[in-house]
């Protein structure tokens, strides 16, 4: 039972992490409301937005449904899909109430991203 | 069924489900013979009797329902060595069969969040195939309605695809072979036509497989620490947030002035999840982590912070104890580690911050 949603409409790379072996970050997200199970994004596996400095990435419709909190994570990805080698860049959740707005997410290996988001209901 | 294996089994159906599955093939059509495989399947149901009806395969079987994924693959993987399934195989390999992997897996239902049925299993190589390793398999498919939490039929294969190359999607759809036993068969396709055709003896005959989309896993070919992370957490009475997580002071590890942190939590004593699933978050003095982590549970949560050295012994830099009693709802409470490391030359500290969000939730939500 849902009772909230939120819209994550853009993701702005400030500045991208040193690691990975192509140029920028290979960003997803891995979204899990009320502990869950979790939505890639983008779905397919392996899949990514190839991300550089000054790139933001419009989100089509990413609407997440949670009754008390959602939790979104923020990822780069190498060659593989395989989880256990990802790279975790930050993550942000939101709750009943979060309001509308963007947030800074930044870490200690120069990634830096801007959520915005707008609280639906 | 153990809650451990239901709660690794649906961190696999979640990615399934994130998968956009390929559009289903037109089912190709029944192949002309299919003697030599009725022939291979009605012996494997009689090797399959003998053992399931031996002290050993009782013993063996009874303790599934107290395994989990690791201790699964483990026991499937053991099967090919059993005297019954080394002779069955023998003689399988001697019939010059078309297909190039034979597997023994066993079948189960669960619901976790959704509801997903599979079969965990071991490929063995026969036909062109023999002599290949083999490797173990996680076939699932999603269902909706699903009430039980079981493991019990046995489900056997033969498959086009070497035990290595059977990761991907199939298609099934079932198939009378006139077995005299109680058997029910499907044959398995793709875009490239038939894949394989397998039976499943046990649960879930009266039902047979109808129309089925699967998608096969490859467990254990993703280095040391193969498995996917438990991510899903089942509904518990009460919910809170580890909203943040503060390096007070970090620990001197020798490489730099930050720590490398991920922490474990685990709710009531039941599975132990890490967070971040996969990796860590670096970590400066003064400096605090937005952490965000919602926790399912009952009575309490035990947090271990770890800082991640690039070993497998990481470093404890705090242990939490959360208790429902300590926690008020909507408020933010601080906890400091039950261990002091003051009197350490580093005098690491962590502190986290914790908010109640639900309290007495209902057991099920429609």
């Amino acid at each position: 039972m849902s009772k909230h949603s939120i819209r994550v409409t853009s993701i702005v790379c400030n500045a991208t992490s040193e690691s990975g072996v192509t140029d920028g970050d290979e960003v997803y997200l891995v979204c899990q409301a009320d502990g869950g199970l979790p939505i890639r994004v983008p779905a397919k596996i392996n899949s990514s937005e190839n991300m550089e400095k000054g790139d933001t990435w419009n989100l089509e419709d990413l609407v997440l449904n949670f009754e008390y909190e959602v939790l979104v994570t923020i990822w780069d990805h190498d060659l593989s899909y395989d989880p256990n080698l990802a790279t975790y860049l930050q993550s942000t959740d939101f709750e009943p109430g979060s309001g509308s707005g963007s947030r800074r997410l930044k870490n200690h290996n120069g990634a830096d991203y801007t959520i915005s988001y707008t609280y639906i209901d | 069924m153990k809650e451990a294996l239901k709660i690794q089994l649906a961190n696999y159906a979640g990615l399934y489900r994130s998968m956009q599955s390929p559009s289903a093939p037109k089912p190709p059509s029944k192949p002309a013979s299919m003697e030599k495989e009725k022939e291979v399947f009605e012996e494997a149901a009689k090797a399959w009797a003998s053992y399931s009806n031996s002290p050993e395969g009782k013993k063996e079987l009874a303790a599934v329902e107290h395994m989990d994924l690791q201790e699964v693959r483990s026991y499937v993987a053991s099967l090919p060595d059993k005297p019954v399934f080394v002779k069955l195989i023998s003689w399988i390999r001697s019939l010059d069969l078309p297909e190039s992997s034979f597997t023994i897996g066993l079948s189960f239902e669960a619901e976790l969040v959704i509801g997903f049925s599979g079969t965990i299993g071991v490929a063995i190589g026969v036909g062109n195939s023999k002599g290949m390793q083999t490797a173990e398999f996680l076939a699932l498919s999603l269902e909706e309605g699903l009430e039980i939490g079981v493991m019990g039929g046995v489900q056997f294969g033969l498959w086009n695809s070497t035990p290595a190359d059977l990761e991907g999607y199939r298609w099934g759809t079932e198939i009378d072979l006139g077995f005299e036993a109680e058997m029910s068969a499907g044959i398995y396709y793709t875009s490239d036509g038939i894949s394989g055709i397998a039976v499943t003896l046990g649960i879930g005959v009266e039902d047979g497989i109808a129309e089925v989309e699967c998608y096969i896993f490859i467990l254990g070919d993703q280095g040391a620490d193969p498995y996917i992370k438990p991510v899903v957490q089942p509904r518990k009475n009460n919910f809170l947030i580890i909203e943040s997580l503060k390096c007070v002071h970090p620990s001197n590890d020798g490489a730099g002035d930050e720590n490398e942190i991920y922490f474990i939590f685990q709710a009531d004593g039941d599975t132990q999840y890490p967070y971040p699933t996969y990796d860590y978050f670096s970590m400066k003095e003064g400096e605090t982590w937005q952490c965000g982590r919602s926790v399912w549970f009952n009575s309490s949560v035990a947090v271990t912070v770890y800082d991640e050295d690039g070993s497998s012994d990481n470093d404890v830099v705090g242990t939490f104890s959360i208790s429902l009693s300590q926690l008020s709802p909507g408020k933010s409470v601080t906890f400091k580690s039950t261990k002091d490391y003051s009197s350490r030359t580093d005098a690491v500290e962590y502190t986290i911050n914790v908010k109640l969000v639900a309290q007495n939730v209902p057991a099920k939500v429609s």
